[in-house]
Protein backbone atom coordinates (compact mmCIF):
# COMPACT_ATOMS: atom_id res chain seq x y z
CA UNK A 1 0.00 0.00 0.00
CA UNK A 2 1.44 3.41 -0.92
CA UNK A 3 1.84 6.22 1.64
CA UNK A 4 -1.39 7.85 2.66
CA UNK A 5 -0.89 11.55 2.11
CA UNK A 6 -4.17 13.04 1.02
CA UNK A 7 -7.78 12.28 1.94
CA UNK A 8 -11.28 13.45 1.08
CA UNK A 9 -12.70 14.83 4.35
CA UNK A 10 -15.85 16.68 3.32
CA UNK A 11 -18.48 15.99 0.67
CA UNK A 12 -21.80 17.61 -0.13
CA UNK A 13 -24.28 18.32 -2.88
CA UNK A 14 -26.07 21.58 -3.50
CA UNK A 15 -29.77 21.51 -4.15
CA UNK A 16 -30.21 19.60 -7.41
CA UNK A 17 -32.88 18.51 -9.81
CA UNK A 18 -34.73 21.57 -10.99
CA UNK A 19 -33.53 24.64 -9.08
CA UNK A 20 -34.96 27.68 -10.83
CA UNK A 21 -34.55 30.01 -7.85
CA UNK A 22 -30.75 29.96 -7.44
CA UNK A 23 -27.94 31.31 -9.61
CA UNK A 24 -25.11 29.04 -10.61
CA UNK A 25 -22.87 30.96 -8.20
CA UNK A 26 -25.31 30.38 -5.35
CA UNK A 27 -25.23 26.66 -6.06
CA UNK A 28 -21.42 26.66 -5.99
CA UNK A 29 -21.49 28.44 -2.65
CA UNK A 30 -24.20 26.19 -1.22
CA UNK A 31 -22.29 23.02 -2.11
CA UNK A 32 -19.03 24.46 -0.76
CA UNK A 33 -20.55 25.61 2.53
CA UNK A 34 -22.20 22.21 3.02
CA UNK A 35 -18.94 20.35 2.29
CA UNK A 36 -17.12 22.57 4.75
CA UNK A 37 -19.79 21.83 7.35
CA UNK A 38 -19.52 18.12 6.56
CA UNK A 39 -15.76 18.24 7.12
CA UNK A 40 -16.22 20.14 10.36
CA UNK A 41 -14.10 23.16 9.59
CA UNK A 42 -15.15 26.61 10.60
CA UNK A 43 -17.90 27.63 8.25
CA UNK A 44 -19.65 29.92 10.77
CA UNK A 45 -16.57 32.12 10.39
CA UNK A 46 -17.22 32.33 6.70
CA UNK A 47 -20.84 33.27 7.16
CA UNK A 48 -20.10 35.90 9.80
CA UNK A 49 -17.42 37.58 7.72
CA UNK A 50 -19.22 37.48 4.41
CA UNK A 51 -20.57 40.85 3.34
CA UNK A 52 -22.21 39.63 0.14
CA UNK A 53 -22.32 36.69 -2.21
CA UNK A 54 -18.97 37.32 -3.89
CA UNK A 55 -17.39 37.81 -0.51
CA UNK A 56 -19.01 34.59 0.68
CA UNK A 57 -17.50 32.65 -2.20
CA UNK A 58 -14.13 34.28 -1.66
CA UNK A 59 -14.22 33.56 2.08
CA UNK A 60 -15.33 30.01 1.38
CA UNK A 61 -12.32 29.50 -0.86
CA UNK A 62 -10.01 30.97 1.76
CA UNK A 63 -11.28 28.76 4.56
CA UNK A 64 -11.18 25.77 2.25
CA UNK A 65 -7.56 26.68 1.47
CA UNK A 66 -8.34 26.99 -2.22
CA UNK A 67 -7.67 30.67 -2.82
CA UNK A 68 -3.93 30.30 -3.25
CA UNK A 69 -4.03 26.94 -4.97
CA UNK B 1 19.17 26.61 -1.38
CA UNK B 2 16.25 24.25 -2.00
CA UNK B 3 16.60 20.96 -3.87
CA UNK B 4 16.87 21.27 -7.61
CA UNK B 5 14.21 18.94 -8.89
CA UNK B 6 12.76 20.52 -12.03
CA UNK B 7 14.30 22.68 -14.75
CA UNK B 8 13.28 24.62 -17.82
CA UNK B 9 15.24 23.00 -20.64
CA UNK B 10 13.64 24.37 -23.81
CA UNK B 11 12.20 27.76 -24.74
CA UNK B 12 10.96 29.20 -28.03
CA UNK B 13 8.63 31.72 -29.61
CA UNK B 14 6.47 31.16 -32.65
CA UNK B 15 6.32 33.81 -35.37
CA UNK B 16 5.40 37.07 -33.61
CA UNK B 17 3.92 40.43 -34.50
CA UNK B 18 1.42 40.32 -37.34
CA UNK B 19 0.93 36.73 -38.54
CA UNK B 20 -2.14 36.67 -40.79
CA UNK B 21 -1.20 33.43 -42.58
CA UNK B 22 -1.25 30.97 -39.66
CA UNK B 23 -4.04 29.59 -37.50
CA UNK B 24 -3.77 29.69 -33.73
CA UNK B 25 -3.13 25.94 -33.76
CA UNK B 26 -0.30 26.30 -36.27
CA UNK B 27 1.33 28.86 -33.97
CA UNK B 28 1.00 26.48 -31.00
CA UNK B 29 2.68 23.73 -33.03
CA UNK B 30 5.40 26.02 -34.36
CA UNK B 31 6.35 27.20 -30.86
CA UNK B 32 6.24 23.64 -29.51
CA UNK B 33 8.46 22.23 -32.27
CA UNK B 34 10.98 25.04 -31.81
CA UNK B 35 11.10 24.47 -28.02
CA UNK B 36 11.65 20.74 -28.60
CA UNK B 37 14.53 21.57 -30.96
CA UNK B 38 15.95 24.08 -28.48
CA UNK B 39 15.93 21.47 -25.71
CA UNK B 40 17.19 18.61 -27.83
CA UNK B 41 14.58 16.20 -26.50
CA UNK B 42 12.34 13.85 -28.45
CA UNK B 43 8.66 14.64 -28.89
CA UNK B 44 7.95 11.15 -27.52
CA UNK B 45 9.33 12.19 -24.14
CA UNK B 46 6.54 14.72 -23.61
CA UNK B 47 4.04 13.22 -21.16
CA UNK B 48 2.69 16.45 -19.64
CA UNK B 49 0.74 19.18 -21.48
CA UNK B 50 -0.23 22.56 -20.05
CA UNK B 51 -2.16 25.14 -22.05
CA UNK B 52 -5.22 27.39 -22.07
CA UNK B 53 -6.89 29.74 -24.53
CA UNK B 54 -7.24 28.48 -28.08
CA UNK B 55 -10.62 28.13 -29.74
CA UNK B 56 -12.56 25.71 -27.55
CA UNK B 57 -13.46 25.49 -23.85
CA UNK B 58 -11.81 22.04 -23.97
CA UNK B 59 -8.76 23.55 -25.66
CA UNK B 60 -6.35 21.23 -23.85
CA UNK B 61 -7.94 18.20 -25.52
CA UNK B 62 -8.11 19.89 -28.91
CA UNK B 63 -4.45 20.85 -28.61
CA UNK B 64 -3.18 17.42 -27.57
CA UNK B 65 -5.09 15.97 -30.54
CA UNK B 66 -3.63 18.58 -32.92
CA UNK B 67 -0.08 18.07 -31.66
CA UNK B 68 -0.42 14.27 -31.75
CA UNK B 69 0.42 13.95 -28.06
CA UNK B 70 -1.06 11.50 -25.57
CA UNK B 71 -0.02 13.09 -22.26
CA UNK B 72 -0.73 11.29 -19.01
CA UNK B 73 -0.92 14.62 -17.16
CA UNK B 74 -2.74 17.70 -18.46
CA UNK B 75 -3.79 21.04 -17.00
CA UNK B 76 -5.88 23.79 -18.58
CA UNK B 77 -6.20 26.22 -15.67
CA UNK B 78 -7.28 29.62 -16.99
CA UNK B 79 -6.44 32.58 -14.75
CA UNK B 80 -5.51 35.05 -17.50
CA UNK B 81 -2.00 36.08 -18.44
CA UNK B 82 -0.55 34.52 -15.30
CA UNK B 83 -1.70 31.04 -16.37
CA UNK B 84 1.79 30.19 -17.69
CA UNK B 85 3.53 30.91 -14.40
CA UNK B 86 0.76 28.93 -12.68
CA UNK B 87 1.50 26.09 -15.10
CA UNK B 88 5.18 26.19 -14.05
CA UNK B 89 4.07 25.77 -10.45
CA UNK B 90 1.72 22.92 -11.40
CA UNK B 91 4.26 21.26 -13.71
CA UNK B 92 6.86 21.43 -10.95
CA UNK B 93 4.50 19.56 -8.63
CA UNK B 94 3.58 17.03 -11.31
CA UNK B 95 7.22 16.30 -12.25
CA UNK B 96 8.50 16.32 -8.66
CA UNK B 97 5.56 14.09 -7.70
CA UNK B 98 6.26 11.59 -10.47
CA UNK B 99 3.05 12.23 -12.41
CA UNK B 100 4.95 13.15 -15.56
CA UNK B 101 8.58 13.60 -16.56
CA UNK B 102 8.67 16.14 -19.38
CA UNK B 103 6.07 18.89 -19.55
CA UNK B 104 5.23 21.11 -22.51
CA UNK B 105 3.71 24.52 -21.76
CA UNK B 106 2.48 26.14 -24.94
CA UNK B 107 0.57 29.27 -25.79
CA UNK B 108 -0.52 31.04 -28.95
CA UNK B 109 -3.01 33.66 -30.01
CA UNK B 110 -3.95 35.41 -33.23
CA UNK B 111 -5.51 38.31 -31.32
CA UNK B 112 -4.28 40.96 -33.74
CA UNK B 113 -5.25 39.25 -36.98
CA UNK B 114 -8.57 38.17 -35.43
CA UNK B 115 -9.54 41.83 -34.98
CA UNK B 116 -8.74 42.48 -38.66
CA UNK B 117 -10.82 39.39 -39.56
CA UNK B 118 -13.64 40.71 -37.35
CA UNK B 119 -13.52 37.48 -35.32
CA UNK B 120 -13.34 39.57 -32.16
CA UNK B 121 -13.74 43.16 -31.06
CA UNK B 122 -10.82 45.41 -30.19
CA UNK B 123 -11.88 45.42 -26.53
CA UNK B 124 -11.97 42.18 -24.57
CA UNK B 125 -15.52 40.84 -24.55
CA UNK B 126 -16.67 40.99 -20.94
CA UNK B 127 -19.42 38.60 -19.95
CA UNK B 128 -22.42 40.29 -18.36
CA UNK B 129 -23.32 37.03 -16.61
CA UNK B 130 -22.76 36.33 -12.94
CA UNK B 131 -21.59 39.00 -10.50
CA UNK B 132 -20.26 41.08 -13.42
CA UNK B 133 -23.87 41.95 -14.33
CA UNK B 134 -23.78 44.60 -11.61
CA UNK B 135 -20.80 46.39 -13.17
CA UNK B 136 -21.37 45.95 -16.92
CA UNK B 137 -24.19 48.57 -17.02
CA UNK B 138 -21.64 51.19 -15.96
CA UNK B 139 -19.50 50.38 -19.01
CA UNK B 140 -16.08 49.53 -17.64
CA UNK B 141 -13.65 48.33 -20.30
CA UNK B 142 -10.53 46.35 -19.55
CA UNK B 143 -8.41 49.47 -19.98
CA UNK B 144 -10.70 51.67 -17.88
CA UNK B 145 -10.33 49.24 -14.97
CA UNK B 146 -6.56 49.74 -15.04
CA UNK B 147 -7.07 53.48 -15.48
CA UNK B 148 -9.13 53.52 -12.29
CA UNK B 149 -6.33 51.68 -10.49
CA UNK B 150 -3.74 54.13 -11.80
CA UNK B 151 -5.83 57.13 -10.76
CA UNK B 152 -6.24 55.72 -7.27
CA UNK B 153 -2.47 55.18 -6.98
CA UNK B 154 -1.90 58.79 -8.07
CA UNK B 155 -4.48 60.08 -5.58
CA UNK B 156 -3.14 58.05 -2.67
CA UNK B 157 0.60 58.39 -3.26
CA UNK B 158 1.14 61.31 -5.63
CA UNK B 159 2.36 59.05 -8.44
CA UNK B 160 2.67 61.04 -11.66
CA UNK B 161 2.12 60.33 -15.35
CA UNK B 162 5.81 61.16 -15.86
CA UNK B 163 6.79 58.37 -13.47
CA UNK B 164 4.53 55.85 -15.20
CA UNK B 165 5.99 56.99 -18.53
CA UNK B 166 9.52 56.23 -17.26
CA UNK B 167 8.55 52.55 -17.23
CA UNK B 168 7.49 52.69 -20.90
CA UNK B 169 10.72 54.51 -21.82
CA UNK B 170 13.01 51.98 -20.09
CA UNK B 171 11.09 49.06 -21.57
CA UNK B 172 11.39 50.53 -25.06
CA UNK B 173 15.14 50.90 -24.55
CA UNK B 174 15.26 47.15 -23.86
CA UNK B 175 13.13 46.41 -26.93
CA UNK B 176 15.67 48.32 -29.03
CA UNK B 177 18.07 45.41 -28.43
CA UNK B 178 15.56 42.73 -29.45
CA UNK B 179 15.22 42.21 -33.23
CA UNK B 180 11.91 40.38 -32.66
CA UNK B 181 10.36 43.27 -30.73
CA UNK B 182 7.52 44.99 -32.59
CA UNK B 183 8.27 48.54 -31.31
CA UNK B 184 12.00 49.35 -31.20
CA UNK B 185 12.49 53.08 -31.79
CA UNK B 186 13.52 54.95 -28.62
CA UNK B 187 10.86 57.07 -26.92
CA UNK B 188 10.95 59.80 -24.29
CA UNK B 189 8.71 60.67 -21.36
CA UNK B 190 7.30 63.49 -23.49
CA UNK B 191 6.45 61.00 -26.25
CA UNK B 192 4.42 58.98 -23.77
CA UNK B 193 2.64 62.03 -22.34
CA UNK B 194 1.83 63.40 -25.80
CA UNK B 195 0.52 60.07 -27.10
CA UNK B 196 -3.24 59.69 -27.34
CA UNK B 197 -5.09 59.49 -24.03
CA UNK B 198 -6.77 56.06 -24.05
CA UNK B 199 -8.38 55.98 -20.60
CA UNK B 200 -7.40 58.83 -18.30
CA UNK B 201 -4.66 58.76 -16.97
CA UNK B 202 -3.29 56.02 -19.29
CA UNK B 203 -1.84 57.17 -22.61
CA UNK B 204 -1.36 54.97 -25.67
CA UNK B 205 2.27 54.31 -24.73
CA UNK B 206 1.25 53.29 -21.18
CA UNK B 207 -0.64 50.39 -22.77
CA UNK B 208 0.70 47.10 -24.11
CA UNK B 209 0.62 46.18 -27.77
CA UNK B 210 -1.79 43.77 -29.39
CA UNK B 211 0.05 41.23 -31.54
CA UNK B 212 -0.20 37.69 -32.80
CA UNK B 213 2.22 35.07 -31.55
CA UNK B 214 2.96 32.22 -29.20
CA UNK B 215 5.60 30.58 -27.10
CA UNK B 216 6.53 27.23 -25.59
CA UNK B 217 8.54 25.94 -22.66
CA UNK B 218 9.72 22.46 -21.76
CA UNK B 219 10.35 21.41 -18.17
CA UNK B 220 11.85 18.14 -17.06
CA UNK B 221 13.45 16.25 -14.19
CA UNK B 222 16.85 17.19 -12.76
CA UNK B 223 18.36 13.96 -14.09
CA UNK B 224 17.18 14.52 -17.68
CA UNK B 225 17.98 18.24 -17.51
CA UNK B 226 21.62 17.53 -16.66
CA UNK B 227 21.95 15.26 -19.71
CA UNK B 228 20.88 17.94 -22.21
CA UNK B 229 23.20 20.27 -24.11
CA UNK B 230 21.97 23.59 -22.75
CA UNK B 231 22.37 24.62 -19.10
CA UNK B 232 19.31 23.85 -16.93
CA UNK B 233 17.25 26.77 -15.66
CA UNK B 234 16.07 25.61 -12.24
CA UNK B 235 12.66 26.34 -10.79
CA UNK B 236 13.54 27.12 -7.16
CA UNK B 237 10.36 28.83 -5.93
CA UNK B 238 6.79 29.54 -6.95
CA UNK B 239 3.59 30.79 -5.38
CA UNK B 240 0.20 32.11 -6.48
CA UNK B 241 -2.41 34.45 -5.05
CA UNK B 242 -5.91 35.49 -6.12
CA UNK B 243 -7.67 38.72 -5.35
CA UNK B 244 -10.97 39.24 -7.22
CA UNK B 245 -12.53 39.26 -10.67
CA UNK B 246 -15.34 41.78 -10.13
CA UNK B 247 -13.65 45.17 -9.72
CA UNK B 248 -15.88 46.24 -6.80
CA UNK B 249 -14.46 43.29 -4.85
CA UNK B 250 -10.80 44.38 -5.14
CA UNK B 251 -9.88 45.05 -1.54
CA UNK B 252 -7.31 47.79 -2.21
CA UNK B 253 -6.96 49.18 -5.75
CA UNK B 254 -3.28 49.96 -5.13
CA UNK B 255 -2.15 46.49 -4.00
CA UNK B 256 -1.30 43.67 -6.42
CA UNK B 257 -1.88 40.04 -5.37
CA UNK B 258 1.89 39.75 -5.90
CA UNK B 259 2.14 41.15 -2.36
CA UNK B 260 1.19 37.60 -1.27
CA UNK B 261 2.61 35.42 -4.07
CA UNK B 262 5.98 37.25 -4.16
CA UNK B 263 7.08 36.82 -0.54
CA UNK B 264 5.88 33.19 -0.55
CA UNK B 265 7.86 32.37 -3.69
CA UNK B 266 10.94 34.23 -2.42
CA UNK B 267 10.75 32.33 0.90
CA UNK B 268 10.52 28.99 -0.90
CA UNK B 269 13.56 29.92 -3.00
CA UNK B 270 15.45 31.31 -0.01
CA UNK B 271 16.06 34.67 -1.69
CA UNK B 272 15.31 38.34 -1.06
CA UNK B 273 14.65 41.11 -3.61
CA UNK B 274 18.31 42.21 -3.40
CA UNK B 275 19.35 38.80 -4.81
CA UNK B 276 17.41 39.26 -8.05
CA UNK B 277 19.60 39.89 -11.11
CA UNK B 278 16.82 40.07 -13.71
CA UNK B 279 13.13 40.76 -13.28
CA UNK B 280 10.42 39.88 -15.79
CA UNK B 281 7.02 41.27 -14.77
CA UNK B 282 3.77 41.45 -16.65
CA UNK B 283 3.31 44.97 -18.02
CA UNK B 284 -0.10 45.12 -19.69
CA UNK B 285 -0.07 48.72 -18.48
CA UNK B 286 2.67 50.81 -16.87
CA UNK B 287 0.68 50.92 -13.62
CA UNK B 288 0.70 47.09 -13.47
CA UNK B 289 4.51 47.03 -13.59
CA UNK B 290 4.76 49.78 -10.95
CA UNK B 291 2.40 48.04 -8.53
CA UNK B 292 4.22 44.74 -9.07
CA UNK B 293 7.56 46.31 -8.08
CA UNK B 294 5.98 47.53 -4.85
CA UNK B 295 4.23 44.23 -4.13
CA UNK B 296 7.39 42.18 -4.66
CA UNK B 297 9.25 44.39 -2.18
CA UNK B 298 11.69 46.12 -4.52
CA UNK B 299 10.38 49.37 -3.02
CA UNK B 300 7.81 50.25 -0.36
CA UNK B 301 4.10 50.56 -1.17
CA UNK B 302 3.52 53.95 -2.77
CA UNK B 303 7.19 54.49 -3.65
CA UNK B 304 7.04 52.89 -7.08
CA UNK B 305 6.92 56.26 -8.85
CA UNK B 306 10.17 57.70 -7.43
CA UNK B 307 11.71 54.20 -7.70
CA UNK B 308 11.32 53.92 -11.49
CA UNK B 309 11.86 57.51 -12.59
CA UNK B 310 15.67 57.24 -12.85
CA UNK B 311 15.38 54.56 -15.56
CA UNK B 312 16.70 51.71 -13.40
CA UNK B 313 14.46 49.21 -15.22
CA UNK B 314 16.56 49.42 -18.40
CA UNK B 315 18.76 46.41 -19.17
CA UNK B 316 21.83 48.36 -18.06
CA UNK B 317 20.10 49.88 -15.02
CA UNK B 318 20.14 48.92 -11.35
CA UNK B 319 17.17 46.53 -11.73
CA UNK B 320 17.07 45.14 -15.29
CA UNK B 321 13.38 44.50 -15.97
CA UNK B 322 11.47 43.21 -19.00
CA UNK B 323 14.70 42.89 -20.91
CA UNK B 324 12.97 41.61 -24.08
CA UNK B 325 10.91 44.79 -24.32
CA UNK B 326 7.88 43.44 -22.46
CA UNK B 327 4.27 43.68 -23.46
CA UNK B 328 4.68 47.44 -23.81
CA UNK B 329 7.15 47.17 -26.70
CA UNK B 330 7.98 43.58 -27.70
CA UNK B 331 4.77 41.59 -28.13
CA UNK B 332 1.42 40.99 -26.45
CA UNK B 333 -0.87 38.35 -27.95
CA UNK B 334 -3.22 38.53 -24.96
CA UNK B 335 -1.98 36.24 -22.19
CA UNK B 336 1.69 37.05 -22.25
CA UNK B 337 3.00 35.28 -19.14
CA UNK B 338 4.90 32.65 -21.11
CA UNK B 339 7.18 35.29 -22.66
CA UNK B 340 8.37 36.38 -19.20
CA UNK B 341 9.58 32.82 -18.59
CA UNK B 342 11.20 32.55 -22.03
CA UNK B 343 13.18 35.77 -21.54
CA UNK B 344 14.16 34.88 -17.96
CA UNK B 345 15.46 31.48 -19.12
CA UNK B 346 17.45 33.16 -21.92
CA UNK B 347 18.99 35.57 -19.41
CA UNK B 348 20.09 32.70 -17.16
CA UNK B 349 21.54 30.86 -20.19
CA UNK B 350 23.35 34.01 -21.36
CA UNK B 351 21.26 34.14 -24.58
CA UNK B 352 19.31 37.38 -24.17
CA UNK B 353 19.52 40.17 -26.73
CA UNK B 354 19.88 42.55 -23.76
CA UNK B 355 22.03 40.25 -21.63
CA UNK B 356 22.58 41.17 -17.98
CA UNK B 357 26.18 40.16 -17.16
CA UNK B 358 26.37 37.01 -15.01
CA UNK B 359 22.65 36.85 -14.29
CA UNK B 360 22.13 34.04 -11.76
CA UNK B 361 18.67 34.62 -10.27
CA UNK B 362 15.65 35.69 -12.32
CA UNK B 363 12.13 36.35 -11.06
CA UNK B 364 8.97 36.24 -13.18
CA UNK B 365 5.73 37.73 -11.87
CA UNK B 366 2.68 37.49 -14.08
CA UNK B 367 -0.68 39.09 -13.48
CA UNK B 368 -4.00 37.80 -14.81
CA UNK B 369 -7.39 39.42 -15.23
CA UNK B 370 -7.72 42.94 -13.80
CA UNK B 371 -4.97 42.70 -11.14
CA UNK B 372 -6.97 39.58 -10.24
CA UNK B 373 -4.32 36.90 -9.88
CA UNK B 374 -0.55 36.60 -9.69
CA UNK B 375 1.97 33.80 -9.81
CA UNK B 376 5.59 34.49 -8.94
CA UNK B 377 8.30 32.10 -10.18
CA UNK B 378 11.96 32.18 -9.07
CA UNK B 379 14.50 30.73 -11.51
CA UNK B 380 18.21 30.07 -11.03
CA UNK B 381 21.17 28.75 -12.94
CA UNK B 382 23.78 26.35 -11.53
Amino acid sequence: MPDRKVAIVGVAESAFGTVPDKTVHELHAQAAVRAIADAGVAHPVILSEAKNLTDLVSQTLRVAGLDDA
Amino acid sequence: MPDRKVAIVGVAESDLGTVPDKTVHELHAQAAVRAIEDAGVSKDEIDGLFSCGGTDPMHILQLSEYLGLHPRFMDGTLVGGSSWETFVEHAFLAIAGGKCSTALLVYASTAKSDVARRFRSADAALSPRGPNQYEVPFGPTLISKYAMIARRHMHQYGTTSEQLAAIAVATRKNAGRNPNAVMRDPITVDDVLSSKLIADPLHLLDCCLRTDGGGAILLTTAERARSLRKPPVWVIGSASAESHLTMSQMEDLTVSPAARSGPAAFAEAGIAPKDVDVLEIYDAFTIMALMTLEALGFCAPGEGGPFVEDGKLAHDGALPTNTDGGGLSSNHPGMRGIFLLIEAARQLRGESTAQVPDARIAVCNATGGYMSHCTTVVLAKD
